[in-house]
């Protein structure tokens, strides 16, 4: 397991839960937006978000 | 329903406030791997907010604040010119004292009424860290940054 301080630690658990929640509404919102560059930038949110979701991830789980 | 314009205004402010939190904890972090990828993930989140602020404006969710007027800027310009030149001055007598005047006097000069006058600032000058933290234009930002 890497070696993190609670400081971040702390930030660790912010980051991740504000990333599944732009992921969340990056998907949902994607779905019903008309402008296709909206549209298309949300689709990238949403990958953008899950690989930081994995990213930060590494260091609660290795 | 949520429009477009909603949408796109929430990615707009949501990716702003996370700049700023990446941004904190990548100083914050201990761990040289840890801010590493912070900082990265920082620098993509800009050119995000980068992206979904042209959006925003095209699809008319955002208008951006005017510029400023030239009367104003120049009212700030003069008064930070004027600051300037007291500093200068008051550096030059300083020097004729010394530093041991320096210490004497850094306490005074910041808490007394004098500040920004005559050999008052030439102290001042001196403590270049601490009037960093105090300028009011590098603490707040860039106007193009904060109209976002």
């Amino acid at each position: 397991m890497a070696q993190i301080s609670n400081m971040e630690l702390e930030n660790l658990r912010h980051l991740i839960s504000a990333e599944q929640l732009c992921y969340a509404k990056a998907r949902a919102f994607a779905q019903q937006v008309s402008d296709p560059q909206l549209k298309s930038y949300l689709e990238k949110q949403a990958r953008s978000a899950e690989q930081s979701i994995q990213n930060l991830n590494q260091f609660l789980f290795s | 329903m949520l429009r477009d314009q909603d949408i796109a205004l929430d990615f707009l402010f949501g990716v702003k406030a996370s700049i700023l939190d990446l941004t904190r904890a990548a100083v914050e972090a201990e761990n040289p791997r840890l801010k590493q990828m912070l900082i990265q993930m920082r620098n993509q989140a800009e050119q995000s907010h980068e992206e979904i602020y042209q959006i925003s404006e095209r699809i008319n969710a955002y208008q951006a604040a005017a510029p400023a007027e030239y009367q104003h800027i120049q009212r700030v310009s003069q008064f930070f010119q004027q600051n300037q030149e007291d500093m200068m001055r008051g550096a030059a007598v300083s020097q004729q004292y010394g530093s041991q005047q320096y210490a004497s006097t850094y306490q005074g000069s910041y808490y007394g009424n004098n500040y920004g006058v005559g050999t008052g600032s030439s102290q001042y000058q001196r403590g270049t860290s601490y009037f960093e933290n105090v300028n009011p234009v590098q603490s707040q930002g860039s106007q193009y940054y904060r109209n976002k």
